[in-house]
């Protein structure tokens, strides 16, 4: 197989696993509320339940969608908030400004490095017994900060690896500014691909720690939808040999942790494809 | 100390196919670059830079967990819970840890990792001026980068994945009723007793303390040692 036929199958995947993800979300926003019934719990696939119903009788698919709209855009908003806020405080820091600030900016630092090595899911457990009730307030609080550290650590690390290029260098040498460098040889330049690389890691991380925390007991609960909790709801029944729900569950959940890196993957591949005909053209 | 000793079992079940598995990719790598020619290829050594800003490719537990227990359970008929009953011995304990650490070594990305890491690390190592020495002295590449290779590779993984190991290590145990630290903290948290959730926790912190400390103090002096390589 040639790598362009590789490309379009794998193009393909993406772009399926994006529409799907698209269709569960609109579903989740416009669809009708799931209903308790008792008399059709754990059905398998039907026109009526195309995904079936869990162990309360409720539609799966609904209920799927109700995770996209209460977990998953939640935890990647706040995940993304996270990681901008950290790539802006480590621009800051590592340009230049005053003794003091740079002072502050060693101290902050040395902070995001030790926050940074902080294992998110124990954090963000920790966060939400303390809050001792169910929500998602204390888990998007732990995403944000981790990611903020991360992010932190990730521009600093980037900066001090760019720093010793030759064209930086050569710039410096000639009278570039500092911020000059960082916007156009850094953020807008080499950085680009390891930026989105880490945002993507961001997003698929935050899931991660939600439905963990959903599972073991804090986070969103019952009646709200969460990856964990309906895991855990439904978690006794593969000792039963019922293993559908949970199939379509963890269908589900990794349909969700691999979106962000199809969307990547699938962006990337349309702009190669789209470079390599605007370079056809031009010949 | 029970659940002291069974996340210490898990902790190096997981160290272990670390291990095994970066000798396995190292085997791979000797062999298909032994009949590449003298310079072998350079993709490893140009990825090893890109691959140092690359995130982990971490998976949940939550998604590869019930897999797991439903793969065994209802294909080839193995219960993969702890078998947590007053006969049980140390042994099965011991067995029972592989499953939660195989699962906690695909979900934290150090399964991936380290397939990458050791082909990358043997491709750099390859091209230094002592392994040129030594080939010229009849010693062969892979003996001569097998150490340096094995250690910078399993301490840069370890390192890397440690975080989202110990993230993850408390769904692992609550899911395959493993009796560690993790199961403890989360019996604490859902009946409420603060003083043992704390009490865990604080050992589990402690123990990825040390087990980081343990780590960085080796990549300090591993790398102290390999300055003097060329």
């Amino acid at each position: 197989m040639n790598k362009a036929t590789s490309d379009r199958i794998i193009l393909t995947i993406d772009v399926l696993i994006i529409s799907l993800f698209t269709g569960l979300a609109l579903w989740g926003a416009l669809g009708p509320e799931p209903a308790i019934d008792l008399a059709r719990t754990l059905q398998t696939s039907s026109w009526t339940n195309p995904l079936g119903t869990d162990a309360l009788g409720r539609d799966l698919l609904s209920r799927l969608g109700g995770v996209i709209i209460n977990a998953v855009l939640p935890v990647w908003a706040a995940a993304a908030f996270g990681s901008l806020v950290g790539w802006f405080m480590a621009a800051l820091a590592v340009l230049p400004i005053s003794r003091a600030a740079s002072g502050i900016s060693i101290v902050v630092g040395f902070i995001m490095l030790i926050v940074a090595a902080v294992p998110a899911g124990l954090l963000a457990f920790f966060g939400a017994v303390l809050a001792e009730q169910a929500g998602i307030g204390p888990i998007l609080a732990a995403i944000a900060i981790v990611m903020m550290a991360l992010a932190f650590v990730h521009l600093r690390n980037l900066h001090h690896e760019s720093a010793q290029l030759g064209h930086w260098v050569a710039f410096s040498a000639l009278g570039g500014g500092d911020r000059e460098r960082l916007v156009n040889y850094g953020v807008f330049g080499d950085w680009q691909s390891s930026i989105t690389d880490r945002l993507f890691f961001s997003l698929r991380a935050g899931i991660v720690i939600e439905a963990s925390v959903s599972w073991l007991g804090y986070g969103i609960q019952e009646p709200a939808a969460s990856f964990g909790n309906m895991i855990a709801a439904h978690f006794d029944q593969w000792l039963r040999g019922n293993f559908h729900v949970l199939i379509v569950i963890v269908a589900d959940l990794a349909l969700v942790t691999l979106l962000p890196t199809s969307l990547v993957r699938a962006c990337r591949t349309l702009l190669r494809n789209a470079e390599f005909l605007d370079r056809k053209t031009k010949i | 100390m029970a659940p002291l000793l069974t996340t210490a079992m898990i902790i190096g079940w997981w160290l272990l196919m670390v291990v095994a598995l970066a000798i396995f990719r190292f085997f791979l790598c000797s062999r298909a670059s032994d009949s590449s020619g003298p310079l072998g290829n350079l993709e490893g050594y140009s990825a090893h830079s890109a691959l140092k800003a690359k995130p982990l490719p971490i998976l949940p537990v939550l998604l590869l967990g019930p897999l797991a227990l439903m793969f065994a359970f209802g294909i080839l008929g193995v219960n993969l819970l702890f078998p947590v009953h007053m006969t049980a011995t140390l042994l099965d304990l011991w067995f029972a840890s592989i499953a939660p650490a195989l699962v906690l070594f695909i979900a934290s990305g150090a399964a991936s990792r380290i397939w990458t890491e050791t082909d990358a690390n043997y491709h750099t190592w390859r091209e230094r001026r002592f392994v040129v020495v030594a080939r010229a002295m009849g010693i062969s590449v892979s003996s001569t980068v097998f150490r340096v290779v094995l250690q910078k590779s399993v301490l840069n993984v370890s390192l890397a994945t440690l975080p989202w190991f110990f993230s993850e290590l408390i769904i692992a145990e609550a899911m395959f009723n493993a009796p560690g630290i993790g199961l403890r903290i989360w019996d604490g948290a859902k009946s409420r007793m603060f003083a043992d959730v704390v009490t865990n926790l604080s050992l589990l912190v402690i123990l990825y303390g040390l087990c980081a400390f343990l780590g960085t103090v080796l990549h300090r002096k591993i790398g102290q040692r390999l300055e003097g390589y060329t």
